[in-house]
């Protein structure tokens, strides 16, 4: 049972605290990045031997969580499965706003962002994985977008035909019923969303490859990291899909249709099967790191070093014990809040793990011993400005876009 | 029409001569003959630093605030540094070592740049950055084996030592021209390797560079292997191979490959009667 907590048309104290907040961290996040432009990009970074902090490793998180969703949603409309369709549109939804959100995290970190897509095209370095990643992101994201339109363009003619005015306009233009008739395109939906989960995956494949191919970097080199990122990609796409559902129906103040609950918890079971091999996975990490003299320094960072606290606490605890124990509860009870709660600590657990992998694998060689690896001040308002702006467009579409479940 | 001095029989002739002496070999690994390298000899170097402000005059960086603990870093505007390091062999005796970027002969900041802004010229030795070009991702930076290639923070590129290449090979780098005790030399490679592996086995030293990253095109006589130095320690093997980078690109192919058959799997072991088919 899902209890009423505000909806927000009665917009409460709670709604402008919300939108208040919101609004603030965006300020902020847009005055850090001003700043990094019109100072030094130097205020970005805890210490200038570690470049990659906190934007590249949100980026990761971030970019993961797109393939995911992409991959849970594609069950739909890609392999047909009928109770997989009802989250397609917000899946989908969710997996364009993250790659858009992940990919200005990397284009606020480039020296010089303009020069990319020039020099990418122009110049080429197929040997290099960052092309790669470009070239397949450029191939997903407008994909996944067809995608998105594809799934919710229907609804958005049935608003426009329930509609009068600049709305009515809007919404009609919005469905593209003026150029594509047919509502019938679940063939074309399925070819597209397959597409857009190839290119996806392989962009994914690639992005584990950029820290694989560091044979300078002992921690990331190796072959175990692609596949890694794939992997845990799709617990990614499960918590996102469970917190963003159930916390919008709560906000809404809405019942939970009898379908969507039963999928939920369909999918909780399957997060509880996938956060186990995950555990073993970081058990294998840090047992093969550990016998592995090139990675062990790192490893003891995290098993009594400078990481220690995020990896035992955020990565085993919050991240992977805890919410297997919460979700067997919360899978036999067929309780939605022990769902959020195993959702909201996997994906905070997963943001420290991405975090703690992309600065540790820079400690060594360039340190004897390993600094204080806490993300500068400037970073991390203009991470939560990044995500305060993510919130908020999902607010507006959740307003404005037809991304609610068929019940 | 046929070639009058040399038949197709002469040039198989050629051929299996060649391999059996296992000249085909040595033809195919053979460096040009006629590149240049530079070679820093620690041994005679005094740690007057004429080479690192030679270096600041010649590229127009500001000058060097001096740390605090003495110990100088490279940066974006400092291309170069000398630091006096001691071996934990011997800690009684310590030596100038200069260090600045070794311009592998197989870089693996090229190999992983993007939008090939890193090149390197092969008779020179320099491994050089376009700054037009640099989107400045520091991915460079991560695959370089002695974390050379440094951020900029007012240019917002990546820069490090090019070898003063407009200078070459007529004249030679400034840090060369500069220093006052031909601590540092600049000529071809393999007479100055050939030079510094008689200094070093005279003085019981190493030659970085021989070897280290798959070889490089600046050498230095150390008194000690550089693990014992406290530097950076670089496989002595090309860093970051293609075939390398092929097989871990791989493994995650792979992986997406089995992702999309568990997919399929779920999908046809968990279908309803009602879903598509």
């Amino acid at each position: 049972m899902i209890s009423k907590i505000e909806t927000i048309d009665d917009k409460t104290s709670c709604y402008y605290i919300g939108i208040s907040l919101l609004l603030s961290l965006m300020f902020l996040g847009v005055y850090a990045a001003v700043m990094s432009y019109v100072g030094s990009m130097e205020m970005l970074e805890f210490h200038i031997s570690i470049p990659w902090t906190m934007m590249i490793s949100t980026y990761v998180f971030f970019v993961a969580s797109s393939i995911g969703l992409c991959i849970v949603a594609s069950l739909g409309y890609v392999f047909g499965l009928n109770r997989y369709k009802i989250i397609s549109k917000r899946g989908t939804f969710l997996a364009v706003i993250t790659i858009i959100f992940g990919m200005l995290n990397v284009l606020l970190h480039l020296g010089h962002p303009e020069r990319a897509p020039i020099y990418t095209t122009f110049t080429p370095n197929f040997r290099s994985a960052m092309w790669g990643i470009g070239f397949f992101y450029n191939l997903y994201i407008p994909l996944i977008m067809l995608t998105c339109w594809l799934l919710i363009r229907a609804d958005l003619a049935v608003i426009s035909e329930n509609s009068t005015g600049w709305r009515h306009k809007l919404y009609a233009l919005a469905s593209g019923k003026k150029w594509l008739k047919s509502y019938n395109l679940q063939r074309f939906t399925g070819v597209i969303g397959a597409g857009s989960l190839c290119f996806g995956l392989l962009a994914l494949a690639v992005e584990g490859s950029l820290f694989g191919h560091v044979e300078a970097r002992e921690y990331w080199y190796g072959a175990d990291i692609p596949v890694y990122f794939i992997f845990s990609s799709i617990h990614l796409g499960i918590a996102w899909l469970i917190f963003m559902t159930i916390i919008t129906y709560k906000f809404k103040g809405e019942e939970m249709g009898e379908r969507l609950k039963k999928l939920m918890l369909e999918m909780g079971k399957i997060f509880i099967i996938l956060l186990s091999v995950s555990s073993l996975f970081i058990t294998y990490k840090v047992y093969a790191g550990s016998i592995d003299a090139m990675k062990a320094k790192t490893v003891m960072l995290y098993i009594k070093g400078a990481l220690s606290i995020p990896f035992w606490i955020f990565e085993m605890a919050i991240g992977t014990i805890l919410p297997i124990v919460v979700l067997l509860f919360a899978v036999q009870r067929e309780s939605l809040n022990g769902l959020l709660t195993a959702a909201v600590m996997v994906l905070a657990g997963a943001f420290v793990m991405k975090y703690d992998f992309v600065v540790a694998g820079q400690v060594f060689p360039v340190f004897k011993k390993a600094p204080l690896m806490f993300p500068a001040f400037m970073e991390i308002l203009l991470i939560a400005g990044i995500g305060a702006a993510f919130f908020s467009v999902y607010m507006l579409a959740e307003r404005f876009l037809p991304l609610k479940e068929a019940n | 029409m046929k070639d009058p001095d040399i038949t197709r029989r002469d040039f198989i002739k050629f051929l299996g001569a060649a391999s059996v002496t296992g000249l085909s070999s040595e033809l195919a690994n053979a460096e040009p003959v006629d590149r240049y390298a530079k070679l820093v000899n620690t041994f005679k170097c005094i740690g007057c630093r004429r080479c690192m402000s030679a270096c600041k005059r010649e590229n127009k960086l500001p000058p060097y605030d001096i740390p605090e603990s003495l110990i100088r870093d490279m940066d974006g505007t400092t291309y170069t540094v000398v630091n006096f390091k001691k071996s934990s062999r011997n800690t009684e005796f310590g030596k100038f070592v200069k260090w600045q970027c070794q311009h592998c002969i197989k870089p693996a900041c090229a190999g992983v740049c993007p939008v090939k802004a890193i090149t390197k010229n092969k008779i020179t030795g320099a491994v050089i950055v376009d700054e037009t070009k640099c989107i400045g991702c520091r991915y460079c930076y991560q695959a370089c084996p002695y974390k050379v290639p440094r951020f900029d923070f007012a240019k917002r590129v990546t820069r490090k030592c090019h070898l003063c290449y407009t200078r070459l090979p007529r004249f030679k780098p400034a840090c060369v021209a500069a220093c006052p005790v031909e601590a540092i030399e600049y000529g071809y490679r393999n007479l100055l390797l050939k030079k510094a592996k008689q200094e070093a086995q005279a003085v019981r030293g190493y030659v970085l560079g021989e070897h280290e990253a798959g070889g490089t095109d600046v050498l230095t006589i150390l008194h000690d292997p550089p693990q014992e130095m406290g530097m950076i320690v670089a496989p002595k093997k090309v860093v970051n191979q293609d075939i390398d980078k092929v097989r871990i690109t791989f493994s995650g192919v792979g992986a997406a490959a089995a992702v999309v058959g568990a997919l399929y799997l779920y999908s046809q072991i968990t279908k309803d009667e009602g879903d598509d088919k």
